[in-house]
């Protein structure tokens, strides 16, 4: 019997690959306008305006380096790359540094998480082995999930 | 609105009313027992009704009546819900439609029934009677009325996208002007207004005026109050203010009712209302405002008020409350009551009131909007209906505003005013104050970070003021409000999110919550001055004296060498400018052990020497004289009245209506370093030439009260008049080419948006520097 396969899209923030699954990804967007928000918690960075369409903007990397600073230079300028992740009905554009390829995983290759992944356990559902490096695949309502939580503490 | 435009709304309206009541009656086929959807089918066929009512549609307003009346009998429990209920309610809905389409077709009722129009009504009469009668009756064919409406009906998802795609075009645009050099300006300046036309186009698909959903009830008010043997007239204000139109339809029907209950509850009969010593008249007014983050619309009547020992006894009869319970009620919570279904005081049944239907069905409309509807009122004082909507999408006069590096929109009906923030702040805990028009205030960082805030924006809602720290105020405008995304932080801080003309998003501050929540509370005898003219000063010490300096008057600070400065004989002192001494104005003995002074710049050209600068301090003139309390000591305000005045070059004449602008743009203008003179009208601006007074340019608007800006043009320029030779400048908000046009033939010589800052000052140099 063959072993379910799934497809991932790669990409870098903060100098970490990760794997979001690919179906959840709309279009990766270069520049488009932003702004700053400040008192974003967990990852919340700002909103960009996508075609007249305002959404909320999230740097992963603040996420998994579990920092709240202001300004972290992906962010900033004509460079930055915005993928845009629907879920439930809502999308979202997450800051990256980096595109990287659609990636097909079985699901006999994603390995659990441990207790000891930190944030990882948190927001991924697993990781798989890639170049013998472990990538993270992220899960995005509990990646969503985390991010609200921390608004609502804050809030 | 003309007859059409209401005719189609009308038609538009009970389609839907149509395919809404269809849909819930096949529910109920279904579940029986499903008291909300049975409430919700007979407050349609009563909404219906009273719209027939006040359009004068008799015929289609009688099927309503009838329909309404077995719906009536079902929802009180007076009768079982059965399958052929349904049927003859359907029938009924069939039949509706079909006397609409024929309004539609031939553009009003006839006289003439169709053949089952009688035959259903007399069903529905015998069914609310309790006789299940034959339903064996069928829909005749009529080929004479038309299967489709003559308008398209778009969803609101289509025109948001347009919108959308509007915006991202003016911003591809904005980035093509940034090509240097542009490949033909004549054709991008087309393009921009063709663009902005395009824009303007969309939103108007979108956003309708609230006045559109009160064009009916001037007509309603006159009809229903001679029905009911009262006088009474309907006012209205703030109907400009622009909402979604689908919000708007939401409200359309709840508005209509309130003034249906100010006329069948509120408003007294002539004699009583004699007796009583009120005008014979009654007024019902209705008002719009975008205050306090929402749309607040007010329906309010000068009549009778509530009726509490009607609504006790009612609430008792009706079991809603026990007796005993009655003595722990208070008036709000009374009156909260006649939003329950059911609930109505008044005796009899007729086409005004009775059913107790109208405010139960406002309240549920205004609840699937994310609304609320509350009441005010006192026993012979009238009464308030206020609907608070929230803004998922409306136009709001806004300001823009930075701080701490970001950019953030304000409502402008929020903002109270504009002040320059002093250096050194007081602080009382962890609270910095401001003094603003006497009193303390609490000044608020917007953003976590702060960057070099100076500018205070004095907020305003629910008699609490707070000021809130800004970098800049940069411009007015219209803005579009559109809901917050999800997981914003601070969600209670902020009403939504609209997007600024080069693309970026911007938050919209939610004053009403900042100055709730940080505000002081200032009565209103306490806010009888208004603001002084100088309200920011700059304090420094001279020769052991503490001096004051209008900060208006500043214009620049230069640190010196205390050695540096000459002092001839007679004691004048003079400071070495670019080779050329420059007398300084009272120069008093400086510490001798200063190393360094300060030379303070004015606008009028003077130079003052100082020892210390110590900051930018707010002073209240009216502690009188030549001193004025600063920062709770006393501090000479050196006098630049006795300075020459500036020169006529400087001298700009501002006419514009708008309060609000001219404090935006008087002090833009004067940190320009031009002297602004700021009239409300073109009366005023004349009035002034003909005193003799000269500017060196007049910037007018083009729409205000009395004499427009075009006629005000024709007037300055004619032959003869003092100003013919004086520059004059048309500020609009949004002038076409045809505008443009017809302005210059009046005599203006040059056209600018209110909003372009950079422009209007190049403008400005261009045309004070011809004349």
């Amino acid at each position: 019997m063959n072993a379910a396969e799934r497809q991932f899209f790669g990409f870098m923030a903060g100098g970490q690959a990760a794997y979001v699954p690919l179906d959840d990804v709309r279009e990766i967007v270069r520049g488009l306008p932003f702004a700053p928000v400040s008192g974003g918690q967990r990852g919340v960075c700002g909103m960009v305006n996508l075609r007249g369409h305002v959404l909320t903007a999230i740097a992963p990397q603040r996420i998994w380096a579990c920092t709240d600073m202001a300004t972290t230079p992906p962010l900033c300028g004509q460079d930055r790359l915005n993928m845009i992740v629907a879920h439930a009905g809502t999308f979202y554009s997450f800051l990256i540094d980096r595109c990287g390829d659609v990636d097909t995983v079985l699901d006999t290759d994603i390995e659990p998480l441990t207790p000891q992944s930190g944030i990882w356990q948190e927001i991924a559902g697993g990781i798989c082995a890639r170049n013998g490096l472990a990538v993270p695949l992220l899960d995005m309502p509990r990646l969503l999930g985390y991010v609200e939580q921390g608004i609502a503490h804050r809030e | 609105m003309r007859i059409d435009d209401i005719l189609q709304d009308f038609l538009s309206e009970a389609e839907e009313r149509f395919s809404l009541l269809e849909s819930q009656l096949i529910v109920l086929e279904k579940h029986p027992d499903d008291t909300d959807a049975l409430a919700a089918v007979f407050r349609g066929a009563h909404s219906l009704k009273g719209t027939c009512g006040f359009l004068g549609f008799t015929r289609l307003g009688n099927l309503a009546h009838a329909a309404e009346d077995l719906l009536s009998q079902l929802r009180t429990g007076t009768q079982g819900l059965q399958r052929l209920h349904i049927d003859i309610l359907l029938h009924a809905l069939d039949v509706m439609r079909r006397v609409t389409a024929q309004i539609a077709h031939t553009g009003g009722e006839s006289a003439a029934m169709l053949a089952d129009e009688e035959k259903i009504i007399s069903t529905l009469a015998q069914a609310a009677a309790g006789n299940m009668p034959d339903l064996s009756m069928r829909l005749e064919e009529d080929t004479a009325a038309p299967s489709s409406l003559p308008t398209v009906r778009v969803g609101a998802d289509v025109l948001d996208n347009l919108l959308a795609l509007g915006g991202e075009l003016a911003l591809a645009q904005a980035r093509m002007g940034q090509i240097s050099p542009l490949p033909d300006a004549g054709a991008m300046r087309h393009m921009a207004q063709l663009l902005a036309d395009l824009q303007d186009e969309i939103l108007r698909a979108r956003m309708q005026p609230v006045m559109e959903a009160w064009r009916n009830l001037p007509r309603l008010v006159r009809d229903m109050a001679t029905s009911a043997g009262i006088r009474a007239r309907l006012e209205t204000y703030g109907g400009d203010a622009q909402l979604d139109r689908h919000v708007l339809d939401m409200v359309r029907d709840p508005i209509a009712h309130l003034v249906r209950n100010c006329l069948s509850h509120g408003i007294e009969p002539a004699d009583v209302r004699r007796a009583a010593g009120k005008s014979e008249e009654g007024v019902i007014q209705l008002t719009a405002r975008t205050a306090e983050g929402r749309m607040m619309l007010s329906v309010r009547d000068d009549g009778r008020g509530l009726d509490f020992a009607a609504i006790r006894r009612r609430a008792v009869d009706s079991g809603m409350m026990r007796a005993h319970e009655m003595t722990s009620v208070d008036d709000a919570d009374l009156a909260a009551l006649i939003f329950r279904p059911g609930f109505s005081t008044a005796r009899q049944v007729n086409d005004l009131a009775g059913r107790g239907v109208g405010l139960d069905a406002v309240s549920a409309q205004m609840a699937l909007i994310g609304g609320t509807v509350d009441v005010q009122a006192a026993p012979g004082g009238g009464t308030v209906f206020t609907l608070s909507i929230p803004l998922t999408l409306a136009m709001i006069p806004a300001v823009v505003i930075r701080a701490g590096g970001q950019t953030f929109v304000l409502p402008r009906a929020a903002v109270a005013g504009f002040a320059r923030a002093p250096r050194v702040l007081q602080k009382l805990g962890d609270q910095l104050l401001f003094c603003w028009r006497g009193r303390h205030i609490p000044l608020m960082p917007v953003a976590d970070e702060t960057g070099d805030e100076k500018l205070a924006v004095i907020v305003f809602a629910n008699g609490r003021y707070a000021a809130l720290h800004v970098q800049s105020v940069d411009t007015s405008a219209q803005v579009l409000v559109k809901p917050l995304p999800p997981l914003s932080p601070h969600v209670g801080r902020y009403l939504g999110v609209t997007i600024l003309p080069d693309g970026a998003p911007a938050l919209i501050l939610d004053a009403r919550k900042w100055a709730a929540r940080y505000g002081a509370e200032i009565s209103e005898d306490d806010n009888v001055a208004p603001p002084p003219m100088h309200q920011a000063y700059l304090v420094f010490h001279r020769g052991g004296q503490r001096a004051a300096l209008p900060v208006m008057s500043v214009r620049q600070i230069v640190r010196v060498d205390a050695a540096a400065l000459h002092r001839d004989a007679q004691g004048n002192m003079f400071w070495p400018q670019q080779g050329v001494l420059r007398p300084l104005q009272n120069a008093p003995a400086l510490a001798a052990d200063k190393l360094h002074a300060c030379i303070i710049l004015t606008q009028n050209g003077d130079a003052f020497v100082c020892d210390t600068v110590e900051g930018i301090l707010n002073g209240d003139p009216a502690v009188g004289g030549q001193s004025l309390l600063l920062g709770g000591v006393a501090a000479e305000v050196v006098p630049d009245a006795a300075a020459p005045s500036p020169a006529p070059s400087g001298r700009i004449l501002l006419v514009d209506d708008s309060d609000f602008f001219c404090g935006l743009l008087t002090p833009f203008l004067e940190d320009a370093g031009y002297t602004v003179t700021s009239v409300p009208d073109a009366a005023h601006a004349l009035a002034l030439r003909d005193a003799g007074q000269d500017f060196a340019l007049i910037i007018s608007d083009i729409e205000m009260p009395g004499l427009s800006g075009l006629d005000f043009a024709q007037q300055v320029k004619q032959g003869g008049s003092r100003w013919r030779s004086v520059p004059l400048m048309a500020l609009s908000a949004h002038a076409t080419r045809h505008d443009e046009k017809r302005g210059r033939a009046a005599g203006f010589d040059d056209f600018i948006t209110k909003f372009d800052r950079g422009g209007l000052l190049q403008k400005i140099a261009g045309l004070c520097g011809r004349s």
